[in-house]
């Protein structure tokens, strides 16, 4: 197949496959019908029993990833609407990213240490739950492997925007503030994308957590990081 | 469910759009459909302008901040300020929103070339991922409910 036609067959594929999955999980509700979760599996299966590689996805995976900036800008339209919430609960805001950002990454490089696992993986774990872009840059400024750590940011997003809410109604959080800065600190954009469907409040709150996750993550890991090497 | 970005759309094609059983209805409801989706158009292209903008704020001052969050920054400044009326984007934000989970699929498919990786380690990795994943939701939940209680007594 040309170019052109390999490229428009990707991007409907994928849009076909969000849409079917996003209608199947508006309709039964299902964590464990996470529309990015069944997407990614049913393109990677296309791809598998196609003979086609990441290298003839990647120029689809460019252009619908194009507009990934301006919808992250777009999150301060929720975060104008909060700011009254966000005013009313700035410590609890503060000290709830804070501790969630700085226990992730210490659980994730203790568990790797403990399984033996090579330092440049577990650097490359460190910064894995902060949105891609800067994750990325943090990995390479710590010594870790970028396209690694772009792999465990996205696991990481998924595993906490599918197993993220039960656990919190299991752990009794109510408060839809707290749910959305669990779910952005821990699984930034994803995470945000479940709290926006829990409510709006909870989505406003996933941006406000994912912004202030990847600022202060990126100021930290630099001195933290290292303390789990030796 | 009160998430305005899930369901304004479906709310503003029930409560505005008429009939389409006659023609002018149809018409009309054409040019409603036309009209929205010109507004967000021009309402993506002022947001990516306010993004451009982040990215090279970023590099010219050479932060540690991802050029996106930067545009996040501005633009919710731009709209604090009141230089922005929230409703001059609020079109197109909800149209980005509401379908914020389709950009992390094609990112998600770049997981396939892990694939050795994942056979020699990827249940020690699955283990690692889950578990502070888990122990991150928990303490951030718990910690802002906690001083939200505290808060409030």
């Amino acid at each position: 197949m040309s170019g052109a036609v390999l490229f428009s067959f990707f991007v409907v594929l994928t849009v076909t496959s969000y849409l079917a999955t996003r209608q199947l999980f508006l309709t039964y509700r299902h964590p464990l019908l996470n529309p990015v979760f069944l997407s990614t599996i049913v393109i990677i299966a296309v791809l598998k029993v196609t003979g086609y590689g990441l290298e003839d996805y990647r120029p689809a995976k460019e252009a619908m990833t194009f507009l990934l900036g301006p919808a992250t800008v777009a999150l301060a339209l929720p975060l104008y609407h909060n700011r009254r919430v966000l005013m009313q609960h700035t410590l609890p805001v503060l000290a709830g990213v804070m501790a969630g950002s700085l226990t992730t990454m210490a659980a994730a490089l203790l568990a790797g240490r403990i399984l033996q696992l090579d330092p440049t993986v577990l650097l490359s774990l460190g910064p894995k739950s902060v949105t891609v872009p800067i994750a990325v840059e943090i990995s390479r400024l710590a010594g870790g492997d970028a396209s690694l750590t772009a792999a465990f940011v996205v696991a990481t997003g998924m595993i906490g925007s599918i197993m993220g809410p039960s656990l919190l109604t299991l752990c009794r959080v109510r408060s839809q503030v707290a749910r959305g800065l669990a779910l952005g600190t821990v699984s930034h954009g994803q995470g945000t994308a479940v709290a926006l469907l829990e409510s709006e409040t909870a989505g406003a709150m996933g941006g406000v957590a994912m912004a202030i996750a990847a600022v202060f993550t990126a100021l930290v890991a630099p001195y933290y990081l290292p303390l789990f090497l030796y | 469910m009160g998430c305005r970005y899930l369901q304004k759309p479906t709310l503003f094609l029930k409560r505005t759009c008429p009939s389409s059983k006659n023609k002018e209805g149809r018409a009309k409801r054409c040019r409603l459909m036309a009209r929205k989706l010109f507004d967000i158009c021009w309402q993506i292209a002022l947001l990516w302008l306010v993004f451009r903008c982040g990215v090279w704020l970023v590099g010219a001052l050479h932060l540690s901040l991802p050029g996106n969050v930067a545009g996040m920054l501005i633009m919710f400044a731009l709209l604090a300020s009141g230089t922005i009326k929230p409703v001059l984007i609020e079109t197109g934000s909800g149209f980005l929103l509401k379908h914020f989970a389709f950009f992390f699929i094609p990112i998600s498919v770049g997981l396939m070339s892990f694939g050795d990786l994942m056979r020699q380690s990827g249940l020690e990795l699955m283990v690692i991922l889950v578990v502070s994943a888990m122990i991150g939701v928990a303490v951030t939940g718990a910690t802002v409910q906690l001083l939200q209680q505290r808060g409030e007594r």
